[in-house]
């Protein structure tokens, strides 16, 4: 291997590192603090992962979501989930239509196909409902009638939940949290941060948010960052930690084989390696390292971890396993 | 030209290096920490510490630390692993050689090189932690020079008075052994042709030759006493119990005799002087021969007269003996140790009747006062029968010396007891049997009664007479005091009685022991008949 001059892949890898850099600022304009939220967010984007945020109502998951479509000028859709909705108002029915005199069944499209979708506390849907949008957010396309209906690419589904409200909601099957790349838990701003946002949003007018990127360039960025490699010690690296979340691995630290019943699956690191490689890119490396698998570890890996009656009866975080996986595959 | 592999081979020797410091320190701690305990375990003895135990803890030590040093020479992979960890290169380096590893090429990989080749150019290997262990270092030298001092320390007084002990052992028990074998050739050299067919030599030299030089008192004791038993057991096997009692109560008939030479014969044999009864036998066999002159067949019929008497005599002794009573010839566990044992023999009782049955017909024939040739063949008989008579008291005879020097040696086995336990300055195996096993002083039976002490008793010299002369004592006059016993009634009691009963009890079983030597017997007889001259002489 010799030096040459700058290569195709080194522009692509410092675009990737711009553009992100970019749309993060972008969002920021509106968005006040929530920096590693938005990072998580524009991580999955890149890896073409869907996210659910947890949080509390009124911390900007809505507009966080918004900025995001607007500053990459995808199409944006929204869908308010209520017990009643049904898997037609999501992915779109079929109707009775005229057409030159004749009379034929027309797919209508859903609030499904758009880039962006916003799936506002999804766990007040019906699992019918739910898994409706989980199933076209793996396939990405959509069957009605025996025929299937593509999706736009980039697509991505950005779900919401209400943690505090369980009256009226069906919680998330383990399988369908599993689709999620990311759960990101949106805390609640500082005081500085509460200035800002008071600031921004109290007059009359608001931030302008530009696209600075586009459809293509999400999917590029993704072509990008696989290019990224992994060493073999890094890729074992991260298989220990996935491993070490399950309780019948025999060098699992003892809080897993205690408090957890089932561990993250081969998706999670699936998810945690294309998270490390936007990780590496974005640090200007051309490898991952271990602290990359690291720092994606705990939203890869939180919601993918079912708990034991003990870990629920305790209290026991996910987040703190986690940390022990990590700690146990050193 | 690529700066990444000099690079991590340059972090690999600043690692092995630092290695090495940890394992040298760790290594001196341990030989330096084990020479330590090995002389204060000596120390708690009393001994001072051996300098091989040092040696052998520097030579583990060195070799532990160069095979620990050659085992934990670090790999690529660690040097890699422990540069990126110090130069914040994120697994870089690491991800570079697993990359190298598989043989991967392409764009990205050579993108990665160039980036790792070029951080890694501006960096100093020596910023790469080496641990240095001083503190582990000063312990080590510490703990060595305390284990030096503590090797010039002496052996304790304790033990330098066991070792002396030990040394005096080896040698002493060296001396025993050489005068034991030598006391034992001398005592082959001395034994005639018919007392070394029942003693073995081979044999004696084999039980001398067991004898080993040993610094263990206790095990050159041991080994002594093992002899002693071993002469012991030969003495036992040339018993000859049972034709001794037969030839005892011969010998009382034949005092009854009214024959001189009769009579002689019994005393003979009463003090189991056998090569003298054996010769006494020879006199008074009839001595056939053709054509004898009358002064020759006057001496015949004499003589066949005199063995006729002693024929009977000693035949009808002999059957008075309780067989049935009597230890069966042969018996001894060990004496088949030594040849000529006394079981392979014709019984003495048997003989005895032969030689009778013999005389008696001798007898009848001579009354008939014809001397033909039926007369001179039974003549020849008897001679014959004497003749074997005679050559078995010859053997008795035989076996008895034997038996004496054995026990010469035997007692000389005390000496070298006594000798290796240190009590005796010298040791004179050879001397001692030269002189014999008597004690010296006064022969058993002859001391004892002060009151009636001669003026000058006559002591058995044995060569030790010279230490029974006494010390002169520097500090002042020796005690020339006198104790003499309380005077009382001098009537004697019940308790006077019974004492006199003991005695007689105790006398009459140790004349009739048979291990007691004949003088010793005869000294307790007549200690016991003086001691009660004044009263009644006690029964035998």
């Amino acid at each position: 291997m010799s030096a040459t001059a700058t290569t195709s892949l080194e522009s692509d890898a410092a675009l990737f590192a711009e553009r992100f850099q970019t749309i993060r600022d972008e969002v920021a304009k509106f968005i006040v603090g929530q920096k590693d939220i938005v990072e998580h967010v524009l991580t999955a984007i890149c890896c073409g992962g869907h996210v659910l945020l947890e949080g509390v109502p009124g911390l900007g998951k809505t507009a966080l979501v918004n900025t995001l479509a607007k500053a990459l000028d995808l199409k944006f859709g929204r869908i308010q989930f209520t017990p009643d909705l049904l898997p037609s108002d999501v992915v779109g029915t079929q109707v009775l239509s005229d057409r030159d005199g004749r009379r034929e069944l027309v797919f209508q499209r859903g609030p499904v196909f758009c880039n962006i979708l916003l799936a506002d506390e999804i766990n007040r849907a019906t699992p019918k409902t739910q898994s409706a949008l989980l199933e076209t957010m793996q396939e990405k396309r959509v069957t009605v009638a025996g025929v299937s209906h593509p999706l736009e690419l980039p697509f991505f589904v950005l779900a919401t939940q209400n943690p505090i409200e369980n009256d009226g909601t069906y919680p998330l099957p383990e399988a369908q949290l599993d689709r999620f790349f990311f759960k990101l838990q949106v805390a609640l701003p500082d005081h500085d941060e509460f200035a800002e946002i008071l600031n921004r949003t109290g007059g009359n007018s608001s931030p302008e948010i530009k696209p600075v990127a586009h459809g293509e360039d999400i999917l590029r960025m993704g072509r990008t960052l696989r290019e990224i490699p992994v060493a073999k010690d890094v890729q074992d690296h991260l298989i220990r930690i996935v491993r070490n979340t399950h309780p019948e691995n025999e060098k699992s630290p003892e809080k897993v084989k205690k408090y957890v019943r089932h561990g993250a699956s081969p998706r999670a690191a699936q998810a945690m390696l294309a998270a490390a490689r936007v990780k590496a890119l974005l640090d200007g490396r051309f490898h991952v390292a271990r602290e990359d698998v690291d720092a994606v570890a705990p939203p890869a890996l939180c919601h993918r971890m079912i708990l034991s009656f003990e870990g629920e009866a305790e209290g026991i975080k996910p987040v703190d396993l986690v940390k022990s996986a990590i700690r146990g595959a050193y | 030209m690529n700066p990444i592999p000099s690079f991590l081979d340059a972090v690999r020797r600043r690692l092995d290096r630092g290695v090495a410091s940890v394992v040298g320190a760790r290594c001196l701690l341990a030989a330096a920490g084990a020479c330590v305990l090995w002389a204060l375990a000596w120390r708690i003895f009393g001994y001072a510490a051996p300098w091989p135990g040092y040696a052998v803890a520097g030579g583990a030590g060195l070799m532990a630390f160069v095979i620990a040093t050659l085992m934990s020479k670090r790999t690529a992979t660690q040097a890699a692993a422990a540069a990126d960890e110090v130069f914040g290169l994120k697994d870089g380096l690491l991800s570079w050689l697993g990359f190298q590893a598989k043989g991967s090429e392409g764009e990205v990989f050579d993108l990665h090189e160039r980036s790792m080749a070029a951080k890694v150019a501006g960096l100093d290997v020596a910023a790469v932690p080496v641990p240095r262990p001083r503190r582990q270092y000063g312990i080590g030298l510490l703990l060595a020079v305390i284990a030096g001092g503590l090797a010039f320390l002496p052996h304790s007084q304790a033990v330098r008075d066991r070792l002396a002990r030990e040394q005096m052992t080896a040698e002493r028990s060296a001396e025993v052994k050489k005068q034991v074998e030598e006391a034992v050739e001398e005592l082959i050299d001395q034994l005639s042709e018919e007392e070394k067919q029942v003693i073995d030599p081979a044999k004696l030299r084999e039980l001398a030759k067991q004898l080993e030089e040993t610094k263990d008192q206790r095990e050159a004791e041991k080994q002594i006493a093992k002899f002693e038993q071993e002469l012991a057991k030969a003495m036992q096997g040339l018993e000859a119990r049972q034709d001794e009692a037969v030839l005892k109560l011969a010998a009382e008939e034949l005092a009854k005799s009214s024959l001189a030479d009769v009579r002689q014969l019994g005393k003979q044999l009463d003090a189991k002087d056998f090569e003298m009864a054996k010769q006494e036998l020879q006199d008074m066999k009839p001595g056939a021969k053709p054509k004898m002159t009358p002064e020759e067949l006057e001496k015949l019929k004499k003589n066949a007269a005199k063995a006729k008497d002693m024929a009977k005599r000693m035949a009808d002794g002999a059957r008075k003996r309780d067989f049935g009573k009597a230890p069966k010839p042969g018996n001894h566990q060990d004496a088949a140790e030594m040849p000529m044992a006394e079981g392979d023999q014709k019984p003495m009782q048997e003989m005895l009747d032969e030689m009778d049955a013999e005389a008696r017909q001798l007898g009848q024939k001579m009354e008939q006062g014809e001397f033909d040739p039926d007369a001179e063949a039974m003549a020849g008989r008897m001679d014959g029968k004497m003749d074997e008579l005679g050559k078995r008291l010859g053997q008795m005879g035989a076996r008895q010396k034997a038996k004496d020097k054995l026990a010469k040696l035997r007692a000389g086995m005390g000496e070298a007891r006594q000798f290796s336990q240190g009590q005796a300055q010298m040791l004179g195996l050879a001397q001692s049997m030269a002189q014999g096993q008597q004690p010296g002083g006064l022969k058993p039976g002859q001391g004892s009664v002060e009151s009636r002490r001669k003026e000058r008793d006559e002591l058995k010299d044995n060569g030790n007479l010279a230490q029974l002369k006494g010390q002169a004592n520097p500090d002042g006059p020796s005690s020339n005091s006198v104790e003499s016993a309380e005077s009382g009634t001098g009537i004697a009691g019940r308790a006077a009685v019974d004492n006199k009963r003991e005695f007689q009890r105790q006398m009459e079983s140790l004349v009739r022991r048979d291990d007691i030597p004949e003088e010793l017997k005869l000294g307790v007889r007549e200690y016991f008949e003086r001691v009660h001259e004044t009263g009644e002489t006690p029964d035998k």
